[in-house]
């Protein structure tokens, strides 16, 4: 009679269970990084770098919410997860805003809007990255609905990342050299 | 060693998978000829590469860890299935994965990719206990090691493909390798004079694209000179090499054969090697390279007799003899090429058989057995196409995707294991094959296993591979 290796009920059920820290992990991630740009993309003066931000938030929103039908495709239950912009995300959120202030004071900048672009890089690699590992479960599990979810997130937060990255280098001089 | 968590799969359970990109396995969905019959031996592999067996019908099976596309990576393990039925792994080769397995002398000999070099290793069957034999065959790119095998002296042969896809590094091969091995390039099998053609193209990896000129065996971004005299080394990729089994006296054979996965001895003692085409796409794209399987002729000479290895065409000549920028290989999509190489060697074709382009020929054996029938056929996998990725063309989408019985002395060849319909399974909603990798006799000269590795899809801009959808199918004659 055939063997199924590591398709056996219980060896499944157990690997999905580990899915499911992961799956929270990107929920505090993601919510953390859209709260940073809800506190960025009105602070921000330059009117072309605040509209790309506005933009951003949009889609960090869509994202969010995304992560119930990756509950769902992985067969786990949603109401499970992290409450969107709950506490994990809110503290995650305000320690990345405290580290970019101290990081700042150190480095003698003035700037608030930069600080928070130069966390705002962080946070989104971070949370890109826990969009790429759900990618990655997805296709070690054989689950191509997670596939589908996850990969035209995960390209449009690198095009983010992109932006995030220009934005914080054009503004550089200024927020150091002219403090503003 | 490490037992694997298994359990008795009923054909009901076969056909309601928990993986839903392959939720069914089915034997009826496969096609095979009149008297013979197909079952299941294993699903829920990892991307399975290569499979050996024991003389006592014990069966080694590896899990490539990172294969194609290099993720997602999963244990790269060398499993073993004893005749009882138990399964374990018995040990795991690091980031690259272990690609071919043969067993001799109460060693367990595996060719796994690595990093910048592929290796040959060999586990002790009765401790697992592990060896490097031969390292340093120049890697770190697109392309796999083959073999080992074993031939009727007693020696081992072996394999590696091309560095680059086409014969330049560059961002068509996957980008990874470009950051992870920006070292990595081609190295000829004996001395070359270089055009002075380069490739111009741009650095994906870089914060600007900057331009770049890449030339043929050099790292991404350095040029060739027009004359330049490149060294041929032993350790070259696209060889083919023989040596001792614990690696001392190594030779080269062959150099030139452009991916040279599968590799089988036919009862009359020859050598005989698989190759796959250029692709046609990117910076220096090449179209309607048939598949090849070439005999090696310099195996049938006494060992250490080779002065000068045969040449059998990469980067410049196709499988048909014609260089890659004749008008019959100009691609639609992509660049075309341009000469490499001022001075070809000797060519060493033409191949013995020819298959269509991008059917992804792979592990072969020859049939040894009145039982099985088709004696003296030489069964060849076909992992099938990544086009539209790899070619533009419609005709290319469905080549592969089964095994075929060749005949070697008249370059024919019959669809041995196939879908009702061309192409994989899952793409037909069916619980056929999907990609077979291998294909092995069992000592008993009763059954062809064929390893199937699994769900891997492809469109045009990207491929996809999926865990636990691999494969092990058994076709027994009744």
């Amino acid at each position: 009679m055939p063997l199924l290796v590591e398709l056996g009920e219980r060896t499944w059920t157990g690997q999905l269970e580990r899915v499911e820290p992961w799956l929270a992990t990107t929920v505090v991630s993601q919510g953390a990084f859209r709260r940073m740009l809800e506190d960025t993309a009105y602070e921000v003066g330059e009117p072309h770098i605040r509209k790309w931000l506005g933009d951003m938030l949009d889609a960090a929103r869509e994202h969010e919410r995304l992560i119930d039908e990756l509950y769902v495709a992985f067969r786990l239950d949603p109401a499970r997860r992290p409450a969107l912009g709950g506490a994990s995300a809110a503290l995650l959120a305000k320690a990345r805003e405290i580290g970019a202030h101290v990081e700042g004071l150190a480095g003698g900048l003035r700037g608030g809007a930069w600080r928070k672009l130069r966390e705002l890089t962080l946070a989104n690699l971070d949370s890109t990255t826990a969009f790429g590992i759900v990618e990655q479960l997805g296709l070690a599990l054989g689950i191509p609905l997670v596939v589908d979810l996850v990969v035209p997130v995960v390209g449009r937060k690198s095009q983010h990342q992109l932006v995030l990255r220009e934005c914080l280098l054009e503004m550089a001089p200024k927020a150091i050299l002219y403090g503003a | 060693m490490t037992a694997l968590p298994t359990v008795f799969a009923p054909p009901e359970t076969l056909r309601r998978l928990p993986t839903p990109a392959r939720p069914r396995v089915d034997p009826a969905d496969v096609v095979v000829p009149d008297g013979y019959d197909v079952d299941v031996v294993l699903a829920g592999l990892s991307m399975p590469t290569g499979m050996g067996f024991a003389d006592d019908g014990t069966l080694y099976v590896l899990e490539g860890g990172s294969t194609w596309p290099t993720r997602p990576y999963l244990p790269a393990r060398i499993l073993r299935l004893d005749p009882s039925g138990d399964l374990a792994a018995i040990g795991q080769e690091p980031l690259g994965g272990p690609r071919g397995v043969a067993v001799h002398g109460g060693y367990v000999y595996v060719a796994a990719k690595g990093g910048y070099h592929s290796r040959i290793v060999r586990y002790d069957r009765y401790t697992d206990e592990r060896a490097v034999v031969v390292d340093g065959l120049p890697d770190g790119g697109w392309h796999e090691p083959g073999g080992p095998v074993f031939g009727p002296d007693g020696l081992m042969y072996f394999a590696q493909g091309s560095v680059s896809q086409n014969g330049v590094v560059l961002p068509q091969g996957y980008l990874v390798d470009l950051a992870r091995h920006p070292e990595a390039h081609d190295v000829p099998g004996q001395d070359v004079v270089l055009t002075g053609n380069n490739v111009d193209t741009y650095d994906p990896t870089a914060p600007y694209p900057y331009l770049v000129r890449t030339g043929p065996f050099k790292p991404f971004g350095v040029g060739a000179q027009q004359g330049e005299v490149v060294k041929g080394a032993l350790k070259c990729s696209t060889g083919v090499w023989r040596s001792h089994p614990d690696g001392s006296g190594m030779e080269l054979l062959a150099w030139g054969v452009r991916n040279p996965y599968g590799m089988a001895f036919s009862e009359d003692g020859d050598l005989y090697v698989c190759d796959n085409d250029f692709e046609e796409y990117g910076d220096r794209a090449i179209a309607n390279d048939p598949d090849r399987i070439w005999l090696i002729r310099n195996a049938r000479t006494p060992h250490g007799s080779v002065a000068t290895p045969d040449w059998y065409g990469f980067p410049d000549i196709c499988g048909d003899g014609l260089p890659g920028w004749d008008d019959k290989h100009l691609p639609q999509r992509g660049r075309p090429a341009q000469r490499l190489l001022a001075e070809h060697p000797v060519w060493a074709g033409p191949p013995v058989f020819f298959e269509a382009p991008h059917s992804a020929m792979a592990k072969m054996d020859f049939c040894r057995s009145d039982a099985f029938g088709r004696r003296g056929r030489l069964f060849a996998s076909e992992w099938g196409s990544l086009a539209p990725m790899n070619s533009p063309r419609p005709q290319d989408l469905d080549h592969g995707f089964r095994v075929i019985a060749v005949d070697v002395a008249h370059g024919t060849a019959e669809s041995f294991v196939r879908n009702r319909h061309p192409g994989p399974a899952s793409a037909q909603g069916t619980g056929g094959i999907e990609r077979p990798v291998d294909c092995k006799f069992h000592p008993d000269g009763r059954s062809l296993y064929v390893l199937d590795f699994g769900v891997s899809q492809v469109d045009q801009s990207k491929q996809l591979s999926y865990g636990h959808t691999g494969v092990l199918w058994r076709i027994t004659r009744r």
